[in-house]
C-alpha cells in the first residue's frame, strides 16, 4: 500500500474511559488489504476468548478498504463483533454513506471497546472524537434519532449516522444498526452490542484526499469501471426493479419459503412482487455513496387517518427481496401495503427483518400446533397473513412483557430449545434462514458459511445455475461453495458490494489495487482470500463452533425444493467433508 | 433546440445518461467553439432525478488531480433525510458574483460574461467568499485552506448516471 494512505489509521475508542487514540497499522492493511480481512485480524486481537457478547469486552470493529472512495461500488463497511445471536463470529455489512465517510474521515478501521455508564453517541469529525450525551435520545426510534443528530452535527452530505432503535437498547439478539435511515448492519445483532455499550449512535464525516500511484492510470481505469457499472447488464436488475425482482422467479422455481417453509410456493406472491411494488408504491430510488447503480428502492405508502377526512400520512419505507420474503411470504402476507406497514415498524425499532420474520413464522406455526397458547402470546393472535397481530407481536418482542417474548427476543434457535418445535425452527448455526429454498446449495451454503448468511457463498445461485441440470457429489458442492466464499473474502476486504461481483473479476481487482499501491497478482489474491477465510474459521472454532455438529432443521428436507434429491443424509455427509476440509485448511501454515 | 421550459441545453455526455430519453430529445453535444467561448455553464437540469450517488463529487476531485473528495466543487446532500431527495449545489454563474465582491485580495475576479476566475496565488484563505455565497457553492479544500471554484468544464456531468447535470448554453448576449 502507499505509505501516505490514511487507510492505515486505526481509530481506537474506549467508551468506559472516554478516550481515543489513532495507531498506524500498515502491518494489517498490507497483509489483509482492509474490510473483512483487517476486521478479522482486529477481532482476534481485541476479542477475549469466551467473552460475553453483551459485555464491555466485546469490541465493535468497523473496517473499509483501499478502493473505497477511489473506485465506484467499493461502498460497504464491514462490522465485526462477537454475535449475541449465535455467540460466535459476528460479521455484518452496510452501505449507505458509511464506507466513504469512514475513509474520508481519514481512517481505515474503527475499534470501539468498553461500555458507557450513560447513553452516549459518538461524533467523529476532523481528527476528533466527541462523546455526546444521548440520554434524551434513548428510547427513540431510528427515524427520529437520525433527524435529531442530523440537525445537531455538521458534515451534511459527507456523513454517516449509524444508530439503533429500541430493539438495540433492549438487547434484542438480532437488533440491527441502521445507517442513512434505510441501510443496515442487519444480521447477527450488532444493534444489541451497541445497546449493551449504551452507544445510541455513531456519526462520522470527512472530506479528505487520497494518494494514488499514478493519476493518469487512475483516471483511465476509473472511466472503465464506471462505464461497466452503468452499462453492464449484470447490474441492470439491481437498479430497475431492485432485489425484489426475485420474488416471482423464485416462486415459479418453487424456492420461495412460505408460511415457515411449510411450502415453497406462495399463492399470494404476485401481491408482493417487485413488479407490484414498483408499479404501485415505488417513490424514490437511492444510491450508496460512490455507487452509480442505485439499488435502494423506497416505497411511498399513503394511509388515511381514520379520525379525519382527506387527511393522510405518507411514509417512505425501503424494501428488498429478503425482508419481503421474511415479513411477507414467510408470514403469509400477500399484500404489499400490509408488508410495508410491518416493515415500517421494524425500521423504527431497528430489528433484523430477516430474523424477525423467521421467528414470527416459527411462533405462528407453534401456536397453530398448540405448542404454545394464548398464555404465551399474550394479546397477539398469531395467524398467517394477519399483519395487525404481527405488528403487535413484534412490539412485544421489543418490550418483552413475559418469558415467551423474552425468549423470542433471543432468536428462533433459543426459543425452540425451550418450547420445542426445533424441526421447524429455521436457523443455521443460530442465524435465521435466508429466503431461498432452492436446494442443497442454499442450505449447505448457509450451514457452512462463516456468518451463516446467503451472501457468504451464494449457494442459492449454485442451485439455480448448476444443480438443476446435474447432481453434484457432496464433496464437489462443498468445494464449490468454499471456493466462492474464499473469493468473497477478497471482495469484502476491499468492501466491494457483492452486487458488483460480476464486474470485479480477479484481473480487474489486481489492476485497481495497483492504483492504490498494492502489488498483488491474482494468485496472491486467491491466497489472501483463503487465509482470511481460515482466520474467520479459526475464530469460530476458538469460540466452540464445529461445522459437522451444526443442527439441520428437518423442515428443509421435508418440504420439496426444486432440487428433488435434497435430503438430510446428503447434507450430513457434506458437513462432515466440510469439517475435514476446513480443519485441514486452518492447520496449514500460510507462507 | 428548445426544451418545454424554453431553455436551451446541451447534453453532458450521451453514453452515460442511461434513463433520460426525454432529455435526449432536446439535447445536443456542445461544440468546441461553444466551450472555447465559454458559452456553456454547468446546470442542474433535474434535481429530482438525483439518487445521491455522489459520482459527480468524486469526478470533480479527480478532474482537479485528486482522489477522494477534498477538491470537489460540487455538493450533493439530502434534503433533511434521503427519503425526501437531494439538493445538488453547483456554482450558478452570478452576473455580479458576491464571492468576488468580498474577496480582499482580488484572488476571485468576475469573468467576462459571468462566472469567476480564481487566482490561488493571491488567495489568503480568509473564507469570506464561502460565507458570501448564500447557495453554498463556494466549496472549501481543507487540506490547502482555499476555496474550490467551479470552472464549468462539465466533467462531472459525464459521470451522472441519470442526467441530473448537464451543460447549458448561455445566451450569446449575456456572455458579452
Amino acid at each position: 500500500m502507499l505509505n501516505n494512505d490514511p487507510l492505515a489509521n486505526v481509530l481506537y475508542i474506549d467508551l468506559s474511559k472516554r478516550i481515543f487514540k489513532v495507531e498506524k497499522r500498515h502491518d494489517l492493511f498490507e497483509k489483509y488489504m482492509g474490510g473483512t480481512g483487517v476486521a478479522t485480524a482486529l477481532l482476534h486481537e481485541e476479542c477475549p476468548e469466551n467473552c460475553d457478547p453483551l459485555g464491555p469486552d466485546n469490541p465493535v470493529i468497523f473496517a473499509v478498504g483501499p478502493l473505497t472512495a477511489l473506485f465506484p461500488l467499493a461502498s460497504k463497511t464491514v462490522a465485526m463483533f462477537k454475535s449475541p445471536l449465535t455467540g460466535n463470529l459476528g460479521e455484518s455489512h452496510c452501505g449507505g454513506r458509511s464506507a466513504v465517510a469512514i475513509r474520508m474521515a481519514g481512517c481505515g478501521a474503527i475499534v470501539i471497546k468498553g461500555a458507557s455508564s450513560m447513553p452516549v453517541y459518538l461524533s467523529i469529525d476532523g481528527n476528533q472524537v466527541y462523546f455526546r450525551d444521548a440520554s434524551s435520545l434513548w428510547g427513540m426510534g431510528n427515524f427520529a434519532t437520525g433527524r435529531i443528530i442530523r440537525e445537531n452535527e455538521t458534515g451534511a452530505g459527507l456523513r454517516a449516522i449509524m444508530r439503533i432503535g429500541r430493539a438495540g437498547e433492549n438487547l434484542i439478539s438480532y437488533a440491527c444498526v441502521t445507517s442513512e435511515t434505510y441501510r443496515h448492519f442487519g444480521r447477527l445483532g450488532l444493534g444489541a452490542v451497541f445497546g449493551s455499550k449504551k452507544l445510541k449512535a455513531l456519526v462520522v464525516s470527512g472530506k479528505s484526499s487520497l494518494p494514488v500511484s499514478n493519476h493518469k492510470t487512475y483516471r483511465k481505469i476509473y472511466d472503465e469501471v464506471y462505464k461497466t457499472a452503468v452499462d453492464s447488464p449484470v447490474m441492470k436488475k439491481y437498479h430497475d426493479l431492485g432485489t425484489a425482482e426475485n420474488i416471482m422467479p423464485l416462486n415459479d422455481f418453487g424456492g420461495l419459503p412460505t408460511r415457515n417453509l411449510k411450502e415453497a410456493r406462495f399463492e399470494g406472491a404476485s401481491g408482493i412482487s417487485g413488479e407490484t411494488f414498483a408499479e404501485q408504491y415505488l417513490g424514490r430510488r437511492l444510491a450508496c455513496s460512490h455507487c452509480p447503480v442505485g439499488c435502494i428502492h423506497i416505497a411511498a405508502l399513503r394511509e388515511p387517518y381514520e379520525d379525519e377526512a382527506y387527511f393522510y400520512k405518507t411514509s417512505m419505507i425501503s424494501y428488498d427481496y429478503e425482508p419481503i420474503y421474511s415479513l411477507g411470504s414467510m408470514l403469509g402476507i400477500s399484500s404489499a401495503s400490509d408488508f410495508l406497514k410491518l416493515m415500517d415498524k421494524v425500521e423504527v425499532w431497528g430489528m433484523d427483518a430477516m430474523s424477525l420474520g423467521v421467528i414470527l413464522a416459527w411462533a405462528t406455526e407453534a401456536r397453530e400446533r398448540g405448542l404454545i397458547s394464548e398464555k404465551e402470546t399474550g394479546g397477539a393472535e398469531l395467524e398467517w397473513g394477519n399483519v395487525k397481530e404481527y405488528i403487535k407481536a413484534a412490539g412485544y418482542i421489543v418490550s418483552q412483557p413475559n418469558d415467551f417474548y423474552k425468549a423470542l427476543a433471543r432468536g428462533v434457535e433459543h426459543v425452540a430449545s425451550i418450547y420445542g418445535g426445533e424441526n421447524y425452527a429455521l436457523a443455521f448455526g443460530g442465524n435465521e434462514m435466508p429466503g431461498y429454498h432452492t436446494g442443497p446449495g442454499a442450505h449447505l451454503g448457509a450451514l457452512i458459511g462463516a456468518r451463516h448468511s446467503h451472501l457468504d457463498n451464494g449457494g442459492y445461485g449454485v442451485d439455480q445455475k448448476t444443480l438443476v441440470n446435474r447432481k453434484m457429489k457432496p464433496e464437489e458442492l462443498v468445494d464449490t461453495l468454499l471456493e466462492e466464499e474464499r473469493w468473497r473474502q477478497v471482495l469484502s476486504s476491499l468492501v466491494v458490494c457483492f452486487f458488483a461481483r460480476g464486474i470485479y473479476s480477479p484481473e480487474l481487482v489486481a489492476r485497481l489495487l495497483a492504483v492504490a499501491g498494492f502489488d498483488l497478482s491474482t494468485d496472491d489474491l486467491q491466497r489472501i482470500g483463503k487465509e482470511i477465510h481460515s482466520e474467520k474459521y479459526r475464530f469460530k472454532i476458538r469460540e466452540g463452533f464445529a461445522v459437522d455438529s451444526v443442527r439441520i432443521p428437518e423442515r428443509i428436507s421435508e418440504t420439496p425444493s426444486p432440487i428433488s434429491w435434497l435430503n438430510e443424509s446428503y447434507l450430513k455427509e457434506a458437513l462432515k467433508y466440510a469439517q475435514k476440509t476446513i480443519s485441514k485448511e486452518i492447520n496449514t501454515p500460510f507462507l | 433546440m428548445t426544451d418545454p421550459l424554453g431553455l436551451t441545453f446541451y447534453e453532458g455526455i450521451k453514453l452515460n445518461i442511461i434513463h433520460c430519453n426525454a432529455l435526449k430529445q432536446w439535447c445536443k453535444m456542445p461544440t468546441k467553439e461553444d466551450k472555447r467561448s465559454r458559452l456553456v455553464r454547468l446546470a442542474v437540469l433535474e434535481t429530482e432525478r438525483c439518487i445521491g450517488c455522489q459520482s459527480c463529487m468524486f469526478a470533480c476531485s479527480r478532474k482537479h488531480g485528486e482522489a477522494g473528495l477534498s477538491a470537489s466543487c460540487i455538493g450533493v446532500r439530502s434534503v433533511g433525510g434521503m427519503e425526501r431527495g437531494f439538493t445538488v449545489i453547483v456554482c450558478k454563474v452570478c452576473e455580479d458574483p458576491p464571492c468576488a465582491k468580498v474577496c480582499p485580495t482580488q484572488a476571485l475576479t468576475p469573468r467576462k460574461g459571468g462566472g469567476i476566475r480564481f487566482d490561488a496565488d493571491k488567495c489568503i484563505g480568509c473564507g469570506y467568499c464561502r460565507d458570501a455565497c448564500v447557495i453554498g457553492a463556494v466549496f472549501w479544500d481543507d487540506e490547502i485552506n482555499k476555496p474550490m471554484i467551479c470552472v464549468h468544464c462539465g466533467y462531472c456531468a459525464d459521470f451522472c448516471p441519470h442526467g441530473v447535470l448537464g451543460l447549458q448554453k448561455r445566451e450569446a448576449e449575456d456572455a458579452e
